[in-house]
């Protein structure tokens, strides 16, 4: 378990380099799969500037689901096959440049939120109300009926082709949740809005290299599901490729982002469940905060201070839950007497 | 346990903004602009910068240090010596007045120092010390034995802590820093162990107290050792006595005569098992960054390497207690 930092764009050498002086040796890059995709080459030279700073490339990130091009690929139709072997050309650049991770998404809507929050001193953290979005979303394909089963159809055809290609090239993909996980946004169903989902999606092809993109903060947004068993189970399955270890208040149909300590979740005990269900990959930080005077930082959403307090926290609670093992756990409170100060 | 952060000046509205953002439960005013008025602080002053720190919904814990020009005399047994331990005196009273419940101070004339800094990766910068190059002058032109410089100490801890506690300002001493016996031409007496267990037996009380400041303990001679006097078994000895006011948690890479500072996680000290003494013995303080290594593209006060100690302590903290330090989860 360590921690990982996701860049947009080209990574600058001023990021990389303020990524190896703090010690987050793992990189994440936003981009893989899709219409404006990387060439082999040129995730060679990616991988390559990022490892001239003493940093791994662990992991692309990004999805095609978004992008209407691919439209046949996701709902199913005329064009399915010839995009899906487009895109299995680009899966075996990636495998063949290096690349051992690749994160996607089936969310044609992307992610989405409503209004912000005020959390801590000020900050502003993204939140979501069911209700906000569909009084303003219009239907997103408004001549189209789109159902479930058929999607669910268009993803195990897509499943079948890929995990084969990505076992042969070494890149294990996964994808992340709907988020907001809801039942349909714009007349379109939000597939991996469950636990039950997921389940369904590692049974399609009983393969490592047919994974999840485990976005801690979008499986707490889930209505109902306890975020502990979900992390247990995926992870003793060896299904989680990697996490964004974010915090919210609240599920769907409402909720919002927080710090990574003030959220519902206790993000402790999440992390000893991931070391116990023998989980070994990556942390990012993933959104953090938009705080006041910050400045921006060249990843997901929020600045440095509040990525690097998140990825403070990080490095702190790995540290923390693996060292407890020789002591058997954490410090007993209940039997300790306080001081007077 | 909570977590804290300092300042070295006054109400900024910017830094105070930042440390509410961070969660921050205990603010540090270390050697605040408060004017001198005859040689000591005046109450109408506190009370400013207590609201001003209060004004962001933060609690003003401590004040870290006056001017140094006012009791440069009293530390170092200089002529000026009554004139200044009785002004300072005036000065904890008027501080317990202002409802602020503690005053940390160095005993140490000169003041801090270091002699360069050194990459600890990458271009990032710690500061560091090395005996070699020490440079420091002589600071006093009169005789000091370091017999007389307990007995200045003595006096002023007798004299202080009933004052204290009568006024309810928990009064804590920061070791010198670099911890050497002597600077500057000054006999030094809290640079080890033996100095701060003879500083607490002046007087037994929780109002005659440690800033530990963990930086300058883990620099101390043999701090690094498994030798009885490991920067463990300090904090042990004193945080189980009820003598720790607060803690400056930082890491070093080495001891006097020469040492640099590093990030928390990468020096000498195992942060994680410092922690869990803490927890263990009953610690009821709080914790706060302090000298955070330089980065690439951070602000002077450091912002960025702030928020990364910050956020690496609250982890500590909650995860070797197994708490929240907000009442969450429970």
């Amino acid at each position: 378990m360590e921690p990982m930092v996701a860049l947009r764009g080209t990574p600058t050498d001023e990021v990389l380099q303020i990524a190896a002086q703090y010690g987050i040796e793992n990189i994440l890059v936003y981009g893989g799969l899709g219409a404006a995709h990387m060439k082999y080459q040129e995730y060679v030279a990616l991988r390559m500037k990022i490892e001239s700073y003493g940093l791994k490339l662990a992991a692309i990130e990004g999805g095609f689901s978004p992008q209407l091009e691919y439209h046949d690929v996701i709902f199913g139709g005329p064009l399915q096959d010839e995009l899906i072997e487009d895109l299995l050309v680009q899966v075996r650049d990636m495998g063949r440049a290096g690349i051992p991770v690749y994160g996607y998404n089936w969310m044609p809507n992307s992610w989405g939120r409503a209004q912000a929050t005020i959390v801590r001193g000020g900050a502003l953290g993204t939140g979501y109300d069911y209700d906000w979005e569909n009084s303003r979303r219009p239907a997103t394909f408004p001549d189209e009926k789109i159902t479930e089963d058929q999607m669910w159809d268009a993803l195990e055809y897509w499943i079948k082709a890929v995990t084969p290609v990505a076992e042969e090239v070494g890149m294990r993909c996964g994808i992340h949740p709907e988020d907001p996980p809801v039942p349909q946004r714009g007349g379109v169903p939000g597939l991996f809005r469950s636990f039950a989902a997921f389940k369904r999606l590692v049974e399609i092809v009983d393969s490592d290299y047919n994974a999840i993109e485990f976005c801690q903060g979008t499986f707490s947004e889930m209505p109902g599901e306890d975020i502990y068993e979900m992390i247990e189970y995926f992870g003793s399955r060896n299904k989680i490729m990697y996490v964004h270890f974010r915090n919210v208040s609240g599920q769907a149909p409402s909720f919002n982002e927080e710090f990574i300590n003030t959220g519902y979740v206790n993000m402790k005990k999440a992390m000893r469940t991931y070391r116990d269900a023998g989980f070994r990959g990556s942390f990012i930080d993933d959104h953090c905060p938009l705080m006041v005077d910050d400045e921006d930082f060249p990843g997901n959403l929020g600045g440095y201070r509040s990525r690097l307090f998140a990825q403070g926290y990080i490095a702190g609670v790995i540290e923390s839950v693996k060292k407890e093992v020789e002591y058997g756990g954490p410090v007993d409170m209940s039997k300790v007497v306080k001081g007077a100060n | 346990m909570r977590i804290g952060m300092g300042l070295n000046s006054s109400a900024n509205r910017e830094a105070l903004r930042f440390m509410a953002q961070l969660g921050v439960q205990d603010v540090v005013l270390n050697t605040p602009p408060v004017p001198v008025k005859n040689g000591k602080w005046e109450l109408t002053d506190l009370i400013v910068l207590k609201n001003g720190v209060e004004d962001w919904g933060l609690k003003l814990t401590a004040i870290e240090n006056t001017q140094i020009d006012m009791r440069h005399h009293m530390i170092a047994g200089g002529p000026r010596f009554d004139e200044q331990l009785e002004n300072m005196l005036e000065t904890i009273k008027t501080i317990g007045n202002a409802g602020i419940p503690m005053y940390t101070m160095s005993w140490r004339y000169p003041r801090f120092y270091r002699t360069g800094h050194v990459d600890i990766g990458w271009g990032a910068m710690g500061t560091a010390y090395d005996a070699e190059v020490e440079h420091w002058p002589n600071v006093i032109d009169w005789d000091l034995s370091l017999d007389r410089a307990w007995e200045c100490l003595e006096k002023w801890v007798k004299e202080a802590t009933p004052v204290a506690e009568k006024y309810g300002v928990k009064l804590g001493l920061h070791p010198v820093d670099p911890p050497m016996p002597e600077v500057g031409g000054v006999p030094q007496l809290l640079h080890n162990f033996a100095g701060y267990k003879r500083l607490i037996d002046i007087v037994d009380s929780p109002y005659n107290s440690i800033l530990l400041c963990q930086g300058s303990f883990s620099q101390m001679a043999g701090a690094d050792h498994d030798n009885g006097e490991s920067i463990y078994d300090m904090i042990e000895y004193f945080v189980k006595r009820e003598r720790v006011l607060y803690v400056h948690f930082r890491n070093v890479e080495g001891t006097v005569p020469k040492f640099h500072e590093t990030f928390l996680n990468k020096g000498h000290v195992d942060m994680y098992k410092a922690m869990r003494i803490y927890a263990e013995n009953g610690f009821d303080g709080f914790f706060m960054d302090d000298h955070v290594p330089m980065t690439k593209g951070d602000t002077v006060w450091g912002h960025r390497a702030k928020a990364y100690a910050n956020g690496y302590i609250q982890s500590l903290i909650e995860t070797v207690t197994d708490t929240s330090l907000y009442g969450l989860h429970k």
